[in-house]
């Protein structure tokens, strides 16, 4: 990874300016700031150590085959995929495209749109200045995913984008850019893969989210990596007066992964409902920081993240609630429940509060125990195997997230994935 | 050599300075910390060798470890600019009038006698108690207690001080233990033999000629097996001080089956910053039980610990945080389960009124294979004002499938419906605060003896005062 190589990106993609302007901008940033260390807070629980930065091509041309975990294939409204770093393929249904709404990738919006990207990329909601890894996507990214829905626009067919990683010893960059106008709707839904490789391989991942007065956004952010793949990603939205987020976080993967989920509720009325499900199996090692960040008043925000954890899994939840002076009227909620199926499971939740406006309702709760013995009892006493009973009581542990999915089709296929991973433990 | 200068040094300083005879003696240490000042210290103390070479081996951990990034901001802290040693007898050169008017207003208010004040202040030489200590410590001896300063206990009981001290909190526990390690004088030696229940709360403030409200306390209780005792420290008028700098450490073993509590009401002038380490080993069946209650000092940082490490055993943290006007109050408490069965609670309640902050911090860990183990956090905080801050940063490290660990944690302003009733019964609205106020502690302040609960409600009405609108 050099400044060379940022520099041939650019060319390669015949840029604009402004845009190679900002890669080698970043890519500063990423060599003034240091690399994290344990000592980092953030980095407390997953060892930055453990990434080889050095051994990653930050570049790598489609190959392989990838398979999309939720197979929501009939009923979308728009598709994008991209291979490794590149983008392969992408489609949006006409009448959609007749509203006004675009769906590309973001490069190619970048050339076609430039007023529009340069308006809303990592300016406000992500800025390469937030740390190391989002200032590593700023200068490496590409392909990436840019929707823009128009005033009162609603696209009711949601919007997908593929990621696949399919080699060992790569670093992808994946980067999402939303933005909703006031009025506009769209459920937006990103699925994450890959196969087995051979090596370490890491995708440091950038998304922003713009909703504007009124808008209403539903993200699904789908993530099944192998074993030896590691995320390191920040995605933020930023809500307007009167809008909302449902946003949903699903983590079936194997691998290592340290993300930041983050709501700006700026606008007032803004409400925003934040949910998680983590399966963790073999060695899977999942890290979330979310923030709840209340800044205007009379906001709402709700957070549920279980996870489920099985064999070696380790799962660490860092949620903030963070209530800036002058937000009166706030209400934040915020739940982690943990179930740990084996010995060597390990959940670390640390739920935070910050609160500096005392007109506010704020709770949290966290919980880690063992599988409900009621429900397994119940189960078995009417003659089902424990293995059988166990996968009977995560799939009802999730149930209560999946029902808050309005979506029947995506909610059922949600159902199918979670069933097909506790089949393979 | 080195030893036969050694004793003569000692025999030098036994005449010299007369250390046998304290009350006399007026000394201070120059300002600043190094291994010349350890030395002085230690010298001066007149301590076996042992003694000396952890202090300086604590001086070398202090030196070397970098202060903590989290938590409350101690930038302003200088170590080079305090006064590490400071004989206590220096400050009853101090009268009745140097006490300022806003400690004296308080000691008024609180309906605290005169003697006793004086004391408090740091001004009188005596105290009534003093006849009440005296037959204390009788009754004690016939029970074979040990309750003494810390400098008396490790003179008088090398052995047993030499045996416990420093196991539970090791000097690299953190830079602040290093930090009392190397300079600590003066805390709180509580020896408590197999099967004997001390019925009176003992009370640091009875050993009147100790060294006792000290800048770098070291307190060590021992409770052998199936004994059971009840240690007071503070009490709920403030202390006055001129340094900047407390931190004390306070170590406790409670053996297979004993218990003993620990009740803290904190109450420094509010330029103090008070960073302290509090740390229990409970063993089987036994149990211990932290009462922590802060509400003076500028920065506070106290995370009461219990570690658990047989099965059985038991840790309980009950924590009440009061942080007004500059004041910060990062305050918690740690359950550590290093057993399988055992089991934890803490219990917090804060209050952040003007610019106050509080903040709860606490971990929950749970080793691997420690099955059966169940610990239940409960963070309550209570914002007065709209300037008003409250964080709370509970971490969990939970390793082991067959265990219970719950947290919950709310934060809201008084009620308004409350306050309603209230005022339409006829209650005036300050009143009606103060009343909600100390409702929202009772939890707590109900485990307090019954004279610290009554001072400790009259000081958040004091608090509490002035506080509508």
């Amino acid at each position: 990874m050099t400044r060379q190589a940022v520099e041939r990106l650019s060319r390669q993609y015949d840029e604009p300016a402004w845009l190679a302007d900002a890669r080698l901008r970043a890519w500063q940033i990423f060599e003034m700031s240091p690399m994290p260390s344990r000592q980092d807070e953030e980095w407390r629980r997953t060892n930055p150590g453990g990434l080889r930065l050095d051994e990653l091509v930050p570049f790598a041309e489609p190959s392989g085959q990838i398979e999309s975990p939720l197979r929501l294939d009939g009923n979308v409204g728009g598709l994008i995929t991209q291979m490794n770093s590149v983008t392969t393929d992408r489609s949006l249904q006409d009448h959609i495209a007749e509203d006004g709404v675009i769906f590309t990738d973001l490069q190619t919006a970048a050339c076609e749109h430039p007023d529009l990207v340069q308006r809303y990329f990592m300016t406000e909601a992500v800025n390469p200045e937030i740390g190391k890894f989002a200032a590593l996507n700023a200068a490496y990214w590409s392909g990436g995913t840019f929707l823009y829905v128009p005033r009162g626009v609603e696209v009711v067919l949601p919007l997908r984008s593929l990621y696949g990683l399919t080699e060992g010893g790569i670093a992808t960059f994946g980067n999402t850019l939303l933005v909703l106008e006031d009025g506009a709707r769209a459920t937006y839904i990103e699925e994450y893969v890959s196969p087995e490789v051979d090596r370490q391989s890491l995708n440091a991942g950038v998304g922003e989210a713009y909703v504007g007065q009124g808008a209403h956004l539903t993200f699904i952010t789908l993530q099944d990596w192998a074993g030896k793949v590691w995320d390191v990603s920040t995605q933020r939205a930023l809500l307007g007066r009167d809008s909302r987020i449902d946003w949903l976080v699903i983590n079936v993967g194997t691998g290592t992964t340290k993300t930041n989920i983050e709501t700006g509720l700026q606008g007032q009325g803004a409400f925003a409902q934040m949910l998680g499900i983590i399966w963790g199996a073999r060695n899977q090692h999942s890290d979330y920081h979310t923030v709840q960040d209340h800044i205007a008043p009379h906001t709402t925000s709700d957070l549920l993240y279980k996870s489920a954890l099985t064999d070696e899994a380790k799962s660490v939840f860092s949620g903030r609630i963070r209530v800036v002076q002058g937000a009166m009227g706030t209400d934040a909620y915020q739940a982690n429940r943990n179930v740990l199926l084996s010995e060597k499971a390990a959940a670390f939740p640390s739920p935070n509060l910050e609160i500096e406006a005392n007109e506010v309702r704020c709770t949290h709760g966290a919980t880690v125990g063992k599988i409900d013995q009621d429900q397994l009892f119940y189960l078995m006493s009417r003659g089902i195997p424990r293995d059988m009973a166990t996968r009977i009581v995560v799939e009802g542990f999730f149930e209560d997230v999946l029902q808050r999915e309005p979506v029947a089709s995506i909610r059922d296929n949600l159902r199918d994935l979670i069933g097909r991973k506790l089949d393979e433990s | 050599m080195a030893l036969s200068q050694q004793s003569q040094l000692d025999q030098l300083g036994d005449y010299k300075f007369g250390f046998s005879m304290p009350e006399n003696y007026h000394f201070k240490s120059r300002r600043g910390l190094d291994r010349d000042i350890v030395e002085e210290i230690s010298y001066m103390k007149g301590e076996p060798q042992w003694m000396r070479d952890f202090r300086l081996r604590a001086l070398r951990i202090f030196e070397n470890r970098p202060m903590p990034t989290w938590g409350a901001s101690l930038a302003d802290i200088d170590f080079q600019n305090i006064f590490y040693y400071i004989k206590p007898m220096e400050k009853q050169g101090r009268t009745w009038d140097e006490v300022p008017e806003d400690i004296k207003t308080t000691f008024d208010r609180l309906g605290i006698p005169q003697a006793e004040r004086k004391f408090l202040a740091g001004v009188g030489a005596q105290y009534e108690s003093e006849v009440v200590y005296h037959s204390l410590r009788e009754d004690l001896a016939n029970q074979g207690v040990i309750f003494l300063d810390m400098d008396s206990g490790l003179r008088e009981h090398p052995d047993i001080v030499k045996e416990y001290f420093g196991t539970v909190i090791p000097p690299g526990d953190n830079k602040l233990a290093a930090l009392n390690s190397s300079v600590w004088s003066g805390g709180s030696f509580v020896y408590v033999p197999a099967g004997v229940h001390v019925e009176i709360p003992l009370q640091a403030y009875f050993r009147i000629n100790a060294e006792n409200a000290g800048q770098f306390e070291r307190t060590l209780i021992i409770a052998e097996e199936g004994s059971y005792v009840h240690y007071v420290e503070g009490c709920t008028a403030p202390i006055y001080t001129t340094n900047s700098l407390h931190s004390a450490v306070v170590e406790i073993i409670v053996k297979r089956g004993a218990r003993v509590r620990y009740t803290t009401i904190q109450n420094w002038s509010k330029n103090v910053y008070n960073l302290v380490t509090k740390r229990t080993s409970v063993y089987g069946e036994g149990t211990m039980e932290w009462v922590d209650g802060n509400l003076g000092s500028k920065v506070t940082m106290k995370y009461p610990s219990c570690y658990l490490l047989e099965p059985g055993a038991k840790g309980e943290v009950l924590s009440v945080a009061f942080a007004s006007d500059g004041q910060h109050q990062d305050a918690g408490g740690k359950i550590v389960h290093a057993a399988p069965h055992t089991t934890g609670t803490i219990s917090s309640k804060s209050i952040s009124k003007g610019t106050g902050r509080t903040s709860y911090r606490g971990l929950v860990k749970i080793y691997p294979g420690m099955n059966g183990c169940k610990t239940h956090v409960n963070c309550d905080a209570l914002l007065l004002d709209t300037e008003s801050r409250s964080d709370t940063y509970p971490y969990m490290e939970i390793e082991e499938d067959d265990v219970a660990v719950t947290h919950e944690a709310t934060v809201s302003k008084i009620g308004e419906d409350q306050l309603f009733y209230l005022m339409s019964r006829g209650v005036r609205e300050d009143e009606a605060r103060a009343m909600i106020v100390r409702g929202f502690i009772e939890p707590i302040a109900k485990e307090l003896p019954m004279e610290y609960a009554i001072e400790l409600n009259r000081l958040i009405e004091l608090e509490m005062e002035g506080s509508v609108g």
